[in-house]
């Protein structure tokens, strides 16, 4: 979004207006995430009543791996200032998330999906209204982002490894369900050779795996929906139910910021702004900490005053 | 720590090249279809259910879309086996990519789907003679492989309208409302009113959005219907069972009467009792009302 550029005069009426395409694209998307975080939730409640419990597994592996890969996506699109109006920057997208980053840009990356390079910007004024003195509580704040950018950096690895660990599965999964059930298993005949031996399964499910289309394959992946497993969908649910729903409010409340300050500068009007929306992973919190984030939740945390 | 619940076997040169030579692994594969297949289904009818319960307005869209994409999954599976059919010894196996599947359900919208193709993908049975029997009963299979055909054109249809729907919909789900188009244009494309009266006279939608391109300038507007979500549930029943009747009449390990073959009960829709008696009796086809797998 355009306003993670330095704001260093208070935006313009076309500058607030030419955030609003990309900024109700997201919101769409962060919405679709949320929806479909209720959908894994659903599959997993009936796990239990599945007829076809592996295929029901990958069910829920498939719902799991697209919500890493779209959750992914809006990082990047918001850290990158990728502009997905235009038809090569969304394609590039399902590149983007895979690619490795330079160490400096990957240092950065979660302060930039979160916006909190915005943060730097806030006049002394506006901590003082809070009731802090400035720089003491520049210091908290920065502190608590610094660790909350180190979580969800952490969080986005597991998600990563997660995504190429599966990926093969899931690939074949969505791509025409190239995916079987039945288990392979190797065999020696004599000293020198193997047989391999394919049975139907209902317990495992396998992948056949070719260096190139069309050709035979030179690998099994098999795979098992055990303890294991389970255990994965659990931590990448865990990480997925803290980031979505804040990354949805943090969209949602991003329009109603820009639609307040459209309508003041309509109005010729400069009041507080409802609280620059940022938010923060940072647990656990010192008394001090806490003491400064309720009052940036309570109080408006103005960007831009006639002192700035 | 992370645990991967997935074991890779590397299969030796000597099988590989045995695989290549027999077909023996992709018929098997190919066999094991009744699970996957059964099981895509059970999940669209079960999105359904649910959405014709819900009354969250975007709950509703969501499941929809989700209809959709696994109607275009279901047609893909379809998709595979036509390509086996034609081309057994070139397409070992799977790898219809997304231009390959252009391809086909293109050529296949348009009618490329013979008769004579269509008996052999059900390997269906041809009788000798000229009795009336023998005559009336190729005339009900000729009707059968019409009902394919008529399938086959309706999955390939559905998959030309949805399959960019279902890949918007998997991969990058943004969209603009109808008010937020309006807003972002300010109404000055020509064409707005036109589009509004459109929008407005479309019955039945679960929702309407707009996508942009901002390369063209173009705002391109789609209505998701209560008909899409109805053809998509349509065509998931339909190809779930014409993959089990493809396994169930083609040479699988594993099949306890190979000589049988099945008709289930897309392909004698609107046959006459007598047609379907002929088919039985003399045909000796095993009329199906409903796929035994799908339970």
């Amino acid at each position: 979004m355009a306003t993670t550029s330095s704001p260093n005069a208070p935006p313009t009426l076309a500058d607030l207006r030419g955030v609003l395409p990309r900024l109700y694209l997201h919101r769409s998307f962060v919405r679709r995430i949320g929806q479909r975080l209720n959908y894994l939730e659903r599959l997993l409640r009936e796990h239990g009543d599945a007829k076809f419990p592996v295929f029901h597994a990958l069910d829920v592996l498939y719902c799991t791996s697209v919500l890493i890969e779209q959750l992914r996506k809006v990082y990047e699109l918001i850290a990158n200032h990728v502009d997905a109006r235009f038809p090569g920057a969304r394609k590039s997208l399902d590149s983007r998330i895979n690619n490795s980053r330079p160490p400096g840009q990957h240092a950065t990356y979660q302060y930039r999906a979160w916006l909190f390079p915005v943060l730097d910007h806030i006049p002394d004024s506006a901590f003082a209204r809070l009731g802090f003195a400035p720089e003491h509580a520049r210091g908290l704040l920065q502190e608590i982002v610094r660790r909350t950018a180190e979580r969800f950096g952490q969080e986005e690895e597991e998600l990563r490894r997660f995504a190429e660990g599966y990926g093969e599965i899931t690939a074949a999964h969505k791509h025409g369900r190239a995916i079987f059930a039945t288990e392979p298993s190797v065999s020696a005949t004599t000293e020198k050779t193997v047989s391999v031996n394919m049975e139907a399964s209902t317990s495992v499910a396998t992948v056949l795996c070719s260096d190139s289309p069309g050709t035979p394959p030179t690998s099994f992946v098999v795979f098992r929906p055990d303890e294991a497993f389970w255990d994965d969908i659990d931590r990448m649910t865990a990480i997925l139910d803290i980031q979505v729903p804040r990354l949805v409010d943090f969209i949602e409340r991003f329009v109603v910021v820009v639609h307040a300050a459209i309508r003041q500068v309509e109005e010729g009007r400069n009041e507080p702004l409802p609280t620059f929306p940022f938010f923060l992973s940072g647990e656990p919190y010192t008394a001090e900490e806490e003491r400064l984030l309720d009052a940036i939740r309570t109080k408006s945390l103005r960007l831009f005053d006639e002192n700035t | 720590m992370m645990l991967m619940s997935i074991e890779r076997i590397v299969i030796p040169t000597h099988v590989r090249d045995e695989f290549a030579r027999s077909q023996h692994l992709v018929l098997h594969a190919l066999g094991s279809w009744l699970a996957p297949a059964a099981s895509t289904y059970e999940l669209v009818q079960a999105n359904v259910r649910r959405l014709e319960t819900t009354v969250d307005d975007s709950e509703k869209a969501f499941l929809g879309w989700e209809v959709v994409a696994a109607a275009v999954e279901l047609a893909e599976l379809v998709a595979t086996l036509i390509l086996h059919t034609r081309h057994p010894l070139t397409s070992l196996f799977h790898s219809a990519d997304n231009q390959t599947l252009k391809a086909l359900f293109a050529s296949l919208a348009a009618d490329d789907f013979s008769q004579s193709e269509g008996f052999r993908f059900l390997r269906l049975r041809s009788l000798r003679g000229f009795s009336r029997e023998t005559i009336r009963t190729m005339a009900a299979t000729g009707r059968v492989v019409e009902n394919l055909r008529i399938a086959v054109n309706g999955i390939s249809n559905f998959w030309l309208i949805h399959a960019d729907n279902a890949r918007w919909f998997r991969h990058l789900p943004m969209s603009l409302t109808v008010d937020e188009a309006d807003e972002i244009s300010s109404g000055e494309h020509p064409s707005h009113e036109t589009v509004t009266r459109e929008i407005e006279a479309t019955a039945n939608r679960v929702e309407t959005l707009a996508r942009m391109d901002e390369s063209t300038r173009v705002l391109e507007y789609t209505a998701l219907r209560m008909e899409d979500i109805r053809a998509a549930r349509q065509v998931a029943a339909t190809a779930n069972e014409l993959v089990m009747n493809w396994i169930s009449n083609n040479p699988v390990d594993g099949r306890p009467r190979p000589n049988e073959r099945w008709l289930f009960q897309f392909l004698t829709h609107r046959l006459t009792d007598a047609e379907k008696r002929a088919l039985e009796q003399h045909g000796h086809y095993i009329l199906a009302e409903r796929p035994a797998n799908t339970g």
